[in-house]
């Protein structure tokens, strides 16, 4: 496989997607401020001529929404996109039609990409004609052909008259993908392009594409939810969560050694076809927060399992761990009487406080990472955690205000307690065992951007 | 004795022209009580309509044309004070009850369906993080579920069971008054495995119940699963086209292709000594994370036309290995122990590793020849 020898064909600098900034009616005369999805926030990478780029990430992640922009579907919220040394913001008319012809884009499903109504001829013919390119129905139909045969599709001139209601899944991806190569483009964004495939016929779709990468010089983004895949076909990757990339570097490495928490989760939780295999389960509690309002800090923080307890911290770990869950879960105001529901006791007690704080320092994660004698349904034992006292003390009269649903008392009574750098502050990229991740843990290592990193690398 | 026995079973569509689509065909497996079986297949194998076929679900244009799904146990009327079948049902003709006690579902009709399906068999249905009803409370559809199969609950039981069962699946029991619409994707899963559990069914039937998950959200649903079956002991029917995901989770496996179950055995059986050429050829296409992989090998070709199939192997139209005989005629299940001694003989009913491939006598052969690219490339031709 080729990796990154040529120049940068793609900069991206700082670049952040929000969605949704307007304000309805009724918020206006409530007077509430806009709260946008953000998308994509503060990513910045290089693609070199000839690299294979992988972003894979959970949904909502954004991978998506960066593959989009990369193509110019519509411009980044803040920062700027440079394709072959020009701002994707300052085209002229001309430049966007030569942009539109040097990069393409593949869709996850070849059976809602395709117009149904026209034959595969006028299909890949189209973007011929959109781009001026062949003078006369019959170089354009020759350019169609030889296009289609080196998509598989052969011969050729069996296919050009079909209609994509006459194809299978295979071959109507492969007709997407002749779309894409017909006008000889540089660049490539393939959006899940396998993922709607069956099994048998996925695996000729990314030889293929393989193949063609050497052919027609390509240049790849592939975008795609799925970690086997994004390791078969990539030479570099970037872990997308809540719009930011937290892991970037050598696929192999990130696969074999993950460095970020939230990536060594990722590919905890693949299953593994040997049926012999005992595979660690992904340690990370809770689902992923909502893009309109992060977490502050790491935002992968409150169900990071490796949270940086503070200096001051004099308890262990697990312990703070479990006090930044219970207070993130106070701020979305997920703690409170109806945690206790089913239970027979009196709010205002002490022992619905001890009941409240059995259960929700619990963590819910699966049973290898869990305490001895610790369930989600009965809690944990507090006289385990080596919690300090105060800090218990803390918990408990917050647990008390919680019960009252009084979450801003609850939330103020941690004004004293220390906070971790991971709550604090947004990681900045560090090299960490030869690639970048965007984690505290590596605080040692020197500060880097990605984008300087990464010409560094291939110095 | 097994808890679901599938004899032959076969399902077709009607279609407006031509023949009737053969979607499944005699297909025979066991479910035993407590075991997790899965089928596997790919898009158009027949894996669903199959699982839909026993709670009699089909479509309208679909139904059972021939075979037998017989499951241990009979409905409340023709039990006695015991609980076991009454005598006179299992002995007269006019009851599709077996004399182990054992009912075939395909002779039921509609209403008395109605009785087997939830209280016996659940069903979680193929998308089903879109099965709960958006108008109704979350509680309040495992609530009526309770209380359609076993009128005698109170209503205030029924609750009771409801927030239990949310609970178990890992959702606080307040979250028992919120619509679905307030619910994260994983959530929904997990009430809709509470909910096919409400009446403690003997069996479950899980159509790709992970799949529209992201994998972190995937391995958390997968557990629940697990610990749901095991608390209530029921046995898992689980239909889908993730590998890695039935290999984690299945004690036995059914390999479907074109309608036909092509090998059947424990998830070592099939992933560590597959033993038909369809097998082999799935494993070779499918990328893993593990390991670095030179280069995945596809099946060439595409899955037969059901509405006319030939009479010959459904995959050899596809397999470098077919020979004269694969095109005559499907093959019946056959020994795998008997095909590495080298001798082809069909297999007993009781049998786990079983493969319909007239060529298991070499298969320690073809499983070589199976990882080298250039046998597949023969039929490269794209129909």
């Amino acid at each position: 496989m080729a990796t990154g020898n040529g120049d940068p064909l793609i900069e991206v600098r700082n670049v952040s997607k929000y969605f949704d900034q307007t304000v309805g009616v009724t918020d206006r005369i409530l007077g509430r401020d806009p709260q946008p999805v953000r998308a994509v926030e503060n990513v910045s990478l290089t693609i070199d001529e000839g690299d294979i780029i992988g972003i894979a990430g959970e949904s909502g992640c954004g991978k998506t929404t960066l593959g989009n922009m990369l193509v110019k579907l519509y411009p980044p919220t803040e920062g700027e996109i440079i394709f072959d040394g020009q701002r994707l913001a300052d085209m002229s008319r001309a430049d966007e039609r030569e942009f539109r012809k040097r990069v393409q884009m593949i869709f996850q499903d070849p059976f809602e990409s395709l117009n149904p109504r026209m034959t595969v001829l006028d299909s890949v013919a189209e973007p011929l004609k959109i781009n001026d390119m062949g003078e006369t129905y019959s170089q354009r139909r020759e350019r169609v052909v030889e296009v289609l045969n080196d998509v598989g599709l052969s011969p050729a001139e069996q296919f050009l008259d079909q209609y994509p209601g006459e194809l299978s899944g295979g071959e109507r991806q492969r007709v997407a993908i002749a779309r894409a190569l017909v006008v000889d483009p540089d660049f490539i964004v393939a959006d899940e392009p396998v993922s709607m495939l069956d099994v048998s016929i996925r695996a000729s779709v990314l030889n293929l594409m393989q193949d063609l990468q050497d052919e027609y010089d390509l240049t790849y983004l592939f975008v795609s939810h799925d970690l086997a895949l994004i390791r078969y076909m990539t030479d570099e990757t970037g872990i997308m969560y809540l719009g930011d990339v937290v892991e970037y570097g050598d696929t192999t490495q990130i696969v074999e050694n993950p460095q970020h928490p939230y990536t060594q989760a990722l590919f905890d939780a693949v299953p593994v076809v040997d049926p012999k295999h005992e595979r660690h389960r992904a340690n990370v509690a809770g689902e992923i927060p909502s893009p309109r309002n992060p977490p502050s800090g790491c935002k992968f923080h409150p169900r990071c399992p490796e949270v940086i307890p503070p200096d001051a911290w004099r308890g262990d770990q697990d312990a703070y761990r479990r006090l930044v869950m219970f207070r993130s879960g106070l701020q979305d105001r997920e703690i409170g009487p109806g945690s206790l529901e089913g239970l027979d006791v009196d709010l205002d007690s002490e022992t619905a406080v001890t009941m409240l704080l059995e259960r929700e320092l619990a963590l819910d994660i699966p049973q290898e990472h869990r305490m001895e004698d610790e369930s989600p349904e009965s809690g944990v034992n507090l006289d385990r955690l080596e919690m300090p006292p105060d800090v218990m003390d803390t918990l408990r009269s917050a647990a008390g205000d919680a019960l009252q649903e009084n979450y801003e008392a609850a939330l103020d009574r941690f004004e004293g307690v220390p906070r971790s750098i991971c709550s604090r502050e947004h990681p900045g990229y560090r090299t960490a065992a030869g690639r970048q991740a965007a984690c505290h843990l590596y605080e040692g290592q020197p500060e880097d951007s990605l984008t300087t990193a990464i010409s560094r690398a291939d110095d | 004795m097994s808890l679901l026995e599938i004899n032959d079973l076969s399902v077709r569509y009607r279609i407006q022209e031509g023949p009737d689509v053969r979607a499944v065909e005699d297909v025979n497996f066991t479910v035993d009580p407590g075991e997790t079986f899965g089928l596997v297949g790919e898009s158009g194998c027949g894996k669903t309509t199959l699982g839909k076929s026993l709670l009699a679900l089909l479509d309208n244009n679909g139904y059972v044309e021939s075979g037998e799904v017989w499951y241990d146990g009979v409905l409340p009327r023709w039990e006695d004070d015991d609980g076991e079948p009454k005598l006179e049902v299992v002995e007269s003709d006019q009851y599709p009850v077996r004399e182990d006690g054992m009912m075939d579902l395909t002779e039921l009709d509609v209403e008395d369906m109605r009785q087997v399906r939830w209280r016996d068999i659940a069903l979680i249905p193929q998308g089903s993080m879109n099965a709960l009803n958006p108008v109704y409370k979350v509680g309040d559809q495992i609530v009526e579920a309770i209380r359609i199969h076993e009128p005698n609950t109170s209503e205030e039981e029924a609750e009771g069971r409801a927030r239990d069962l949310l609970e178990r699946v890992g959702i606080e029991r307040v979250r028992a008054d919120d619509y679905a619409h307030q619910l994260s994707g994983g959530m929904k899963q997990r009430a809709v495995i509470a909910l096919a559990m409400a009446c403690d069914p003997a069996m479950v039937i899980a159509d790709e119940p992970t799949t529209a998950l992201d994998v972190i959200i995937q391995d958390r649903v997968l557990d629940a699963i697990k610990d749901m079956q095991e608390e209530f002991d029921a046995a898992m029917l689980i239909i889908s086209h993730d590998i890695s995901v039935m290999s984690e989770t299945c004690d036995r496996l059914g390999v479907m292709y074109g309608g036909r179950l092509m090998e059947t055995g424990t998830a070592e059986e099939i992933f560590l000594n597959p033993s038909n050429p369809y097998t082999l050829g799935l494993q070779n296409s499918f990328p893993t994370v593990q390991e670095e992989q030179e280069r995945l090998l596809s099946i060439p070709g595409t899955p037969p036309d059901l509405s006319q199939p030939a009479d010959e192997c459904r995959f050899a139209p596809r397999c470098p290995f077919a020979t004269g005989q694969c095109f005559d005629d499907h093959p019946p299940l056959y020994s795998v122990a008997e095909g590495e001694a080298g001798r082809l003989w069909e297999a007993d009913p009781d049998e786990s590793h079983k493969t319909a491939c007239y060529r298991v006598d070499e298969i320690e052969e073809l499983r070589n020849q199976a990882t080298e690219e250039h046998v597949w490339q023969q039929e490269t031709e794209i129909h």
